[in-house]
């Protein structure tokens, strides 16, 4: 289902959480809503699930007005941060309650909860009549997953879902959403402040900060053509860079991410400057260098292979380098 | 020093339960009096069995206990539910109160409260007493448990149940805990209560506090006024309350278990 946002505000004891957002949000797809804390994404999503009234604006599914629909009635799914699995529930009551609520016939309850479970990675007869305090967060996880998928929603919510759990439950259950998502070919909408998860995840991605949207377009139009500066930072890495402009007056700032910059390159690039190499941070495949050049701190991500190659170390002078076309943000100077 | 303290908690013990035990004990006394114990005895409870006054006593006691835990704890429920959510309110400052100022300033004024009014002193004053402070321990215990779910609300409704199936299925059975304990206390302070029943009753109608203090002003005149006639009247109140206050602290210590 497609979802579409038409001018919302909202405002929480006269400060603003939305204002004036505008969203399309396509069918079949994972879009990712990302952006600090305080953003208004949750606001967002609360608004889509019919849970806060938007003081103005309209939410419109498939081209038809449901800003009046009450929650119950709009068919949209919600994954909570906190899960808000019932506790006095178990594992099969928690699922099965989307569709005793509608009276679904015992029998159809019973196939349709054993189905998801099976779906979502838990085996029904180990967990069916587990009390929930006694799964782990992961286990939780998925049963919040199946419990909103059960009912067959129009629409997924998940409002940071994996905020609780490990980074490596984290990555599967990512990967399992993702995989979900493409056999149900579900529309999600997934709000979270960490781009890693974005990254691994979405098919679109929404940038906002301050209760408006920055940019919102494919993830990977949106981490190499990012409007602004702070959709490049919110999205990705980047070195903050002050330059003077040839030909407009004036100075400003740029931006260059870390792994477009060059380590002694071999060919002509446009720019290049010479540096010192002042610390080293290993992050597993890559390796972060922090080069000092011109009194400024640069950080170059390089692969652990061609690191290698390079032979150098703390206190060695490299040279930098990197292409104009690389740098983000010169439309977002002022 | 925690051996101190154990011997302490014993003595305590001793100094609460000795007297009841007591009491309990010449209930089954065959001698009119607590001086001796001259052999066990049914008669102060076959005396009881035919005390027509005691029966009615029990009765209206416990209707009037029943009837305003009941709605106290109705009322305060309405309260702790509209009020979830903001941080200390007016009515919370409000509740404090009842729970602090002298029994007898409260009596007084419930009395001159009906007096204004031109109530006709009876039950339905006396219900209305008890609920009036009633409210403020049901209100209490409800709003340090909770009585709104509001993410389990949340996640309720995106799965498609309506307000009263939230209600019915979410927020009553986790309220209900907190429900049992407040209609607990408020059904013991009612029950045993003597100085609002006193000033807020009429002729005609009195509770077993009440029987049991005017018949103690005025010892052995008649059978049922003995002292061990009444430690035999006082004895099934200790055996309710007793088990009342039982059967909670197991359910207590059953769910700390639990969880």
């Amino acid at each position: 289902m497609e979802v579409e946002l038409v001018n919302i505000w909202k405002k929480y004891n006269k400060v603003d959480a939305l204002r004036g957002v505008n969203l399309v949000i396509p069918r079949g797809q994972i879009t990712a809503v990302l952006g600090p804390s305080g953003c208004g994404k949750t606001t967002l999503l609360k608004i889509i699930a019919g849970l806060v009234q938007p003081d103005e604006g309209r939410v419109l599914f498939d081209g038809v007005d449901y800003t009046n629909v009450p929650t119950e009635k709009r068919g949209v799914g919600m994954v909570f941060q906190d899960l808000a699995l019932f506790p006095h529930m178990t594992v099969y009551d928690n699922v099965a309650f989307g569709l005793r609520v509608k009276k679904v016939r015992e029998e159809e309850v019973r196939s349709r909860v054993k189905t998801v479970l099976e779906l979502i990675g838990l085996d029904p007869s180990l967990y069916a009549n587990r009390r929930i305090d006694e799964l782990s967060g992961g286990e939780q996880q998925r049963v919040a997953l199946a419990r909103s998928l059960v009912v067959e929603p129009k629409v997924l919510l998940l409002d940071e879902p994996m905020a609780h759990l490990d980074y490596k439950i984290k990555q599967r259950l990512l990967g399992e959403i993702r995989r979900l998502q493409k056999i149900l070919g579900i529309t999600m909408i997934y709000v979270t402040h960490d781009q890693t998860e974005a990254m691994s995840m979405a098919d679109e991605v929404v940038v906002m900060s301050r209760g408006v949207v920055l940019q919102h377009g494919p993830q990977r139009e949106v981490y190499e053509k990012p409007l602004s500066l702070d959709v490049a930072s919110f999205f990705g890495d980047v070195n903050v860079l002050e330059a003077t402009f040839a030909g407009i007056k004036g100075e400003g700032v740029v931006a260059i991410r870390p792994e477009d910059i060059e380590v002694n390159p071999s060919e002509e690039l446009d720019v290049v400057y010479e540096g010192t190499v002042e610390d080293l941070v290993f992050q597993g495949p890559l390796i972060r260098l922090d080069v000092r050049v011109n009194g400024n701190s640069l950080k170059v991500l390089v692969g652990r292979k061609e690191f290698g190659r390079m032979g150098i170390g703390v206190g060695s002078r490299i040279r930098v380098g990197w292409r104009l076309e690389d740098l983000k943000g010169a439309k977002g100077v002022g | 020093m925690k051996r101190a303290l154990q011997i302490y908690s014993f003595l305590a013990m001793i100094v609460i339960y000795v007297p009841v035990a007591l009491m309990v004990l010449n209930s089954f006394n065959e001698n009119p009096y607590m001086d001796r114990f001259s052999g066990p005895s049914l008669r102060w409870f076959e005396t009881l069995l035919g005390d027509e006054e005691a029966k009615v006593g029990y009765v209206n006691s416990f209707t009037v206990a029943v009837v305003s835990s009941i709605l106290s704890v109705l009322l305060a429920f309405a309260a702790a539910s509209s009020l979830s959510g903001r941080r200390v309110s007016l009515i919370d400052a409000l509740a404090y109160p009842p729970i602090v100022i002298p029994e007898i300033a409260e009596a007084v004024a419930l009395f001159m409260f009906f007096q204004v009014l031109g109530a006709e002193l009876g039950w339905l004053t006396v219900v209305i007493g008890h609920t009036a402070f009633n409210v403020a321990f049901a209100y209490l215990t409800l709003r340090t448990t909770g009585t709104r779910f509001e993410a389990l609300e949340n996640a309720a409704r995106t799965l498609g149940a309506s307000r009263l199936q939230v209600f019915k299925d979410i927020v009553l059975p986790l309220a209900l805990p907190s429900i049992v304990v407040a209609m607990a206390i408020t059904f013991l302070l009612s029950f045993t209560n003597f100085m609002k029943t006193l000033f807020t009753t009429g002729p005609g109608f009195y509770t077993l506090p009440l029987l049991i203090w005017n018949r103690a002003r005025r010892p052995g005149v008649e059978e049922f006024s003995y002292p061990n006639a009444l430690n035999a009247l006082f004895t099934p109140l200790v055996l309710i309350t007793l088990s009342i206050a039982v059967t909670y602290t197991l359910y207590v210590l059953t769910r700390q278990k639990r969880e």
